[in-house]
């Protein structure tokens, strides 16, 4: 927990002070980069756009100038003409400006999109283990969608606004650069209350988002522990901290809200200041006939054109910095080492027959805790092993490590003589079969379930093998059958029928060796029984380990395993054991039944209440 | 939640927002009265620049410039004024509403029980008291500026362009209301567009969700490239929605620049050829143009505005259900005095059913609990142990029969006394993200750490806290998940004692602790509390044998009980749960005698 701690340290001061923009800023241009011819087109009709956006004033000056003025009423309807034509290449460049800057941000999201689930999927077991899924979805998911805002809208306004800003200031300069200079005195002013809203804002938005998080944080966790504030009548102190948290964050609202409203209307002073001295300084020259009253008309317009992007930029710089916090976070994410991965030049078993070898194998979850401590056995290809023991012992921890889901800290287990970190990842996990207590099914039909979305695995298949397992009438007993819409989590099955797909998928899946942890819950008698004789089927040909909990499965076995607390006490066959008169004969002269190891040893883990 | 028709909703969603609004009703009218001002003064530059531009051509000295140019920037910083008072005020009211919302959304959270909980998930709740509230602040922001200054913009600009020229005016204001309809138009388009682009972000979200819930799954059976093309085909649908939502936006926005660029030129040609006739001056035709500019907003903002009433209604319901939803278990008006002493607890014919599950969770239940009896619960899983302590705090009523305290129906008293007479300790208590210390003195009427130290050392809990790097201000955690299990469970037991409860429920709060230190805490928890009732869920003999009686549940009925010593030997559950934990013990023995 103190790991997962540190993987997301980045709070926005640390952010500040490492001078992340430029850094973040060219590690997200990496994406753009596939997609640089659609970039520069979009870039080229961002110019178009632009430069036919400042054509309109330009044609107001011309028609004044030299059609109204000299009585050219035919002239007058030309250049009426003219403009209405860039109005409707102004339309279109806006169409084409819109959606194709889109899909350049659309596509290089979807890359980014798609790499932290790869990522996510890379990481091993004990990085998910601590890590809450609704932070690494608001990762994967809000997180990707600002940078994606970002993308599509903030580098695009930004990009569009300083484009109209530096053709506006062109387009001033060749009317009339004496008219120009004097108007864009304005400038100056404008870009240092510019600079300083923008400080003050930032650090005002920073300080109402960390307001903001830490009154939603403290409703959160209100909300996931109400029963113990109710039975702690906590109620009234609670509230108070709450009202106090949501007054701080309405005062730093509230100091947002003056900000703005000192900066916007000043914008707007400065509008009428460059109005007014355009009308000065520009209608003295027309008096005194430096400059044709049209040139003035054009100026007016074009000033107020001038505005709109100012006010835009000052508004965007809060996404950026939105942006960047989110991208922080992301690269943090996709930065993640993960410890447990392909080796980089994977050897191959000789034989993969399914032979088992496990030497003195430690493991724990948290230091000095060991969950297992020196286990040791042996299961030649094709047999299959029980391991019993309470819970707690240590049984389920050890099914993890066959496949590599956690990695042990000391000893090894060797899979057809070749040890696990040797193996190529996926081959290993293709030889080595799971079925875990909790079946966890996923949404969508009964089949794709079962086939696991390998759409080449043909329906007929599945049905032969399920005929085989004795699953098929059950099967389409179901509402659908094959297509039956399984609900999250499969919460529509029982556990019972869970199980039962868990082991139709796996002799799909047909690994060599199979680790199965059986359920401990009850479970309805018919398919109890069903689960039973699939079970038997399961196991024929294959290298089995099972953590048992009935006594049928554990006399089938061809050896077995008593396992307390990280050790095994005993092991042999059956009879060896019997014979042996140990503690597996005590257990089963006990009538080693399911109701022993669930209910009288188990502290039952029931489910969380609310 | 009984279903009411829409239009009932609607009102009564709207008029609920009336009694906060009305408390700030002179910061409203001030703002509204600021706003009115500032549109007024935004007539006045056009004019001037009239009355400028036309000076142009008549006089030659220009000397009047300055004065129009001044004058243009003292209605500006008039004007600002102005903006800054409406903004101020209007945007301040909208924070204070919002921030009395939240307070009272908190408050009805608090009061609400187990049964809206099941209902709502905190995914949920959480979304109704951001985004709903959002838009209902945003409503506030805006709904006023947003009425008041179309209609003011629009009609002084309207009637100042017709007392400029009433025929341009006609003919400017022709595309106008095709630039309306074409905003709700595309609007109602772009609506229907956003909302299956949040479907399919719901939808990513719910993909990766699923996929990160099973992801034991999906790399045991090398699921990784199957899922990861599923999640990319959804993406690229993800895509394909917003560009469908991108170039809808493209035609919107050139259509609706070509509309309102249509009016300039029609102002231009028609205008022009005035103006170039003589039957228009060149000021009026600048003037003209500068309040036809102004017009645009105010067209366009009323989709804005449609918009904006429809996102408050549909939140404002959303919140009221919160507000609105009624407790199931709740003090009754006028709750009866409790003796402080307690005497007895008696369960007469209690009985629970779950709503919408067919077997009883507990049936036929009939107990008297003496002040100060130490009561053991055993019985196998689902049997309904955890149900039985939950009644008692009144976490859940009884469906059926009663519980009285001292005679008194617990329905009868205030929650608040019963609650700090009955301390529950669940198998996974909940701590809050705070330290240790504050976890612990969170029910205790006093704070020193003389009381923490005893607890803590009542609960084996001392010194492994004393190392930790902080002591007792170690910050728990997210749950507590910076201690273990057992250090959680111990922790909340300090927390239930510091309460000086008169009744202690501990369901299974030594799951996860050894069974000599579980012995040890038992043992300090009866040396020390000789008068408080205890009744403790456990599956450990040792434990349930220092019990003075002992209860088994089985399916929710009570299938033996009597004193621990009797049961022992009675043949039943008992006596079978006690052969197999001797064996557990053995086993235990064993282990420790192994070489390590």
């Amino acid at each position: 927990m103190r790991r997962s701690a540190q993987l997301w340290p980045h709070t926005e001061e640390e952010l500040e002070a490492k001078g992340y923009d430029l850094r973040l800023a060219g590690r997200l241009s990496l994406y753009l980069r596939p997609q640089m011819g659609l970039a520069l087109v979009s870039l080229g009709v961002l110019l178009l756009d632009s430069f036919l956006d400042i054509v309109g004033p330009y044609l107001t000056k011309l028609a004044i100038d030299e059609h109204i003025s000299q009585g050219d009423l035919e002239g007058l309807t030309r250049v009426a003409l003219l403009y209405l034509a860039t109005l409707a290449g102004g339309a279109l460049t806006q169409y084409f400006r819109i959606s194709l800057l889109q899909l350049t941000g659309q596509r290089a999201v979807l890359q980014l999109r798609v790499q932290v689930l790869e990522k996510l999927l890379r990481l091993p077991q004990s990085f998910h283990d601590r890590s809450p899924v609704g932070r690494l979805v608001s990762r994967a998911v809000q997180d990707v969608e600002v940078i994606q805002e970002l993308f599509t809208q903030g580098v695009v306004v930004i990009l569009g606004d300083m484009v109209s800003l530096l053709a506006i200031a062109a387009a001033l300069l060749w009317l009339d650069w004496r008219l120009a200079l004097v108007t864009l005195c304005v400038a100056p002013p404008l870009a240092l209350a510019t600079a300083l809203y923008r400080s003050r804002a930032r650090r005002a938005y920073r300080e109402l988002r960390q307001k903001v998080a830490q009154l939603n944080g403290f409703l959160q966790e209100t909300l996931s522990g109400m029963l113990t504030v109710q039975l702690f009548g906590r109620q009234q102190r609670n509230q108070e901290a709450f009202q106090e948290l949501n007054s701080q964050t309405r005062a730093q609202h509230l100091r947002a809200i003056r900000y703005s409203s000192i900066f916007f209307p000043f914008v707007e002073v400065m509008a009428a200041l460059a109005l007014g001295l355009i009308l000065w300084y520009g209608g003295g020259r027309v008096i005194q006939e430096q400059m044709l009253p049209g040139v003035l008309v054009a100026f007016i317009q074009y000033m107020r054109r001038f505005f709109q992007p100012v006010r835009d930029l000052a508004e965007k710089y809060n996404l950026l910095q939105a942006a960047m916090a989110s991208s922080e976070r992301v690269f943090a994410l996709l930065d993640t080492p993960s410890h447990i991965s392909s080796p980089e030049a994977p050897a191959r078993a000789d034989l993969p027959c399914g032979e088992i070898l496990v030497k003195d194998l430690w493991f724990s979850y948290r230091p000095e805790e060991w969950v297992l401590r020196g286990v040791s056995f042996h299961v030649p290809a094709g047999h299959s092993l029980a391991i019993v023991g309470a819970t707690g012992a240590g049984k389920s921890s050890l099914i993890g490590l066959f496949n590599r889901s956690y990695d042990p800290q000391a000893g090894e287990i060797l899979v057809d003589g070749l040890e696990v970190r040797k193996w190529d990842l996926e081959q290993l996990r293709k030889h080595v079969g799971i079925i875990p207590q909790e079946v966890f099914l996923f949404r969508g039909s009964l089949l794709d379930n079962l086939r696991l979305w390998n759409t080449e695995v043909p329906q007929q298949r599945i049905q032969e093998l399920a005929r085989e397992l004795g699953v098929e009438d059950w099967i389409q007993s179901l509402p659908g059958g094959y297509q039956m819409q399984i609900q999250e989590r499969g919460q529509n099955l029982s556990l019972g029928q869970r199980q039962l797909v868990a082991f139709l998928r796996a002799v799909l899946y047909n690994p060599r060796i199979l680790v199965l942890d059986e359920a401990t819950s009850s479970v309805d008698p018919p398919t109890e029984l069903m689960i039973q004789r699939a079970l038997g089927l399961l196991a024929q040909g294959r290298t089995c380990i099972i953590i048992a909990h009935r006594l049928s499965t554990v006399r089938a076995a061809h050896r077995i395993v008593v396992l307390h607390r990280g050790k095994i006490l005993e092991q042999g066959t059956h009879q060896e054991l019997l014979a042996q008169g140990g503690l597996y004969e005590r257990l089963h002269r006990l009538n080693l039944d399911r109701s022993f190891l669930q209910d009288s040893v188990s502290p039952a883990s029931g489910p969380a209440r609310p | 939640m009984s279903p009411k028709s829409p239009g009932q909703a609607h009102t009564k969603g709207l008029g609920r927002l009336i009694p906060y609004v009305r408390e700030h009703r002179k910061w409203i009218l001030g703002g509204l009265l600021c706003l009115a001002a500032a549109d007024g003064l935004a007539l006045v530059p056009p004019w001037i620049l009239k009355k400028a531009i036309d000076g142009l051509g008549r006089i030659s000295t220009g000397g009047e410039l300055p004065g129009y140019a001044g004058a243009i920037l003292l209605v500006a910083l008039l004007q600002a004024g102005f903006r800054y008072g409406w903004r101020t005020s209007l945007f301040g009211v909208a924070r204070h509403v919002e921030y009395k919302v939240r307070n009272e959304l908190f408050r009805a959270l608090q009061r609400l029980d187990r049964a809206f909980y099941l209902q709502h998930s905190i995914g949920d709740i959480m979304s109704r008291c951001t985004n709903d509230l959002v838009s209902i602040q945003e409503f506030i922001a805006f709904v006023g500026l947003l009425v008041l200054d179309s209609s003011l913009t629009i009609l002084s600009c309207v009637f100042l362009m017709a007392w400029i020229d009433p025929g341009l005016t006609f003919a400017a204001l022709l595309p106008l209301p095709l630039l309306s309809v074409s905003f709700m138009y595309f609007g109602r388009k772009v609506k229907v567009n956003s909302l299956q682009v949040q479907a399919q972000l719901a939808e990513l979200t719910q993909e990766v969700q699923e996929i990160l819930s099973g992801i034991r799954v999906v790399q045991s059976y090398t699921m990784e490239q199957a899922k990861i093309l599923g999640y990319k085909k959804a993406c690229i649908t993800y895509l394909d929605r917003q560009m469908s939502l991108a170039r809808l936006r493209g035609i919107f926005y050139g259509v609706l620049g070509f509309l309102a660029g249509g009016a300039f030129v029609i102002v231009l040609g028609l205008g022009g050829t005035s103006v170039a006739k003589g039957e228009l001056t060149l000021g009026s035709f600048v003037a003209f143009n500068a309040y036809l500019l102004m017009l645009s907003w105010p067209m366009m903002s009323l989709g804005f505005m449609v918009n904006l009433l429809q996102r408050a209604r549909a939140s404002l319901q959303r919140i009221g259900e919160v507000l609105d939803a009624k407790p199931r278990v709740s003090s009754p008006p006028r709750p009866a005095p409790l003796e402080n002493q307690l005497r007895e607890i008696l369960l007469e014919q209690v009985a629970v059913r779950y709503p919408g599950s067919e077997p009883w969770a507990l049936r036929g239940i009939n107990l008297q609990l003496p002040s100060g009896i130490k009561v053991g619960i055993t019985g196998p899983l689902g049997s309904g142990k955890s149900t039985l302590l939950e009644l008692l705090p009144r976490i859940q009523d009884p469906t059926e029969g009663r519980i009285l305290m001292n005679g008194k129906d617990l329905r009868e008293l205030s929650l608040e006394t019963l609650r700090s007479r009955v301390a529950l300790v669940a198998q996974e208590p909940f701590l809050f993200s705070e330290s240790v210390a504050s976890n612990i003195l969170m029910g205790a009427s006093a704070q020193d750490s003389g009381i923490l130290c005893g607890f803590a050392r009542m609960v084996s809990l001392e010194r492994e806290i004393r190392v930790l790097p902080q002591g007792w201000d170690t910050l728990v955690g997210e749950r507590g998940v910076m201690l273990s299990g057992g250090q959680r469970q111990r922790v909340a037991l300090a927390r239930a004692l510091a309460a000086r409860p008169a009744v202690l429920l501990l369901d299974d709060a030594f799951a996860h602790l050894d069974a000599e230190t579980e012995a040890r805490i038992m043992g300090n928890l009866l040396s020390s509390f000789p008068d408080m009732t205890l009744v403790f869920v456990s599956h450990r003999i040792s434990t349930l044998m220092r019990a003075h009686w002992v209860i088994v549940l089985m399916g929710g009925s009570i299938f033996e009980q009597g004193s621990p010593s009797t049961l022992v030997k009675a043949g039943g559950y008992f006596q079978e749960l006690a052969r197999r934990q001797e064996i557990l013990e053995e086993m235990e023995a064993w282990s420790e005698g192994l070489p390590k």
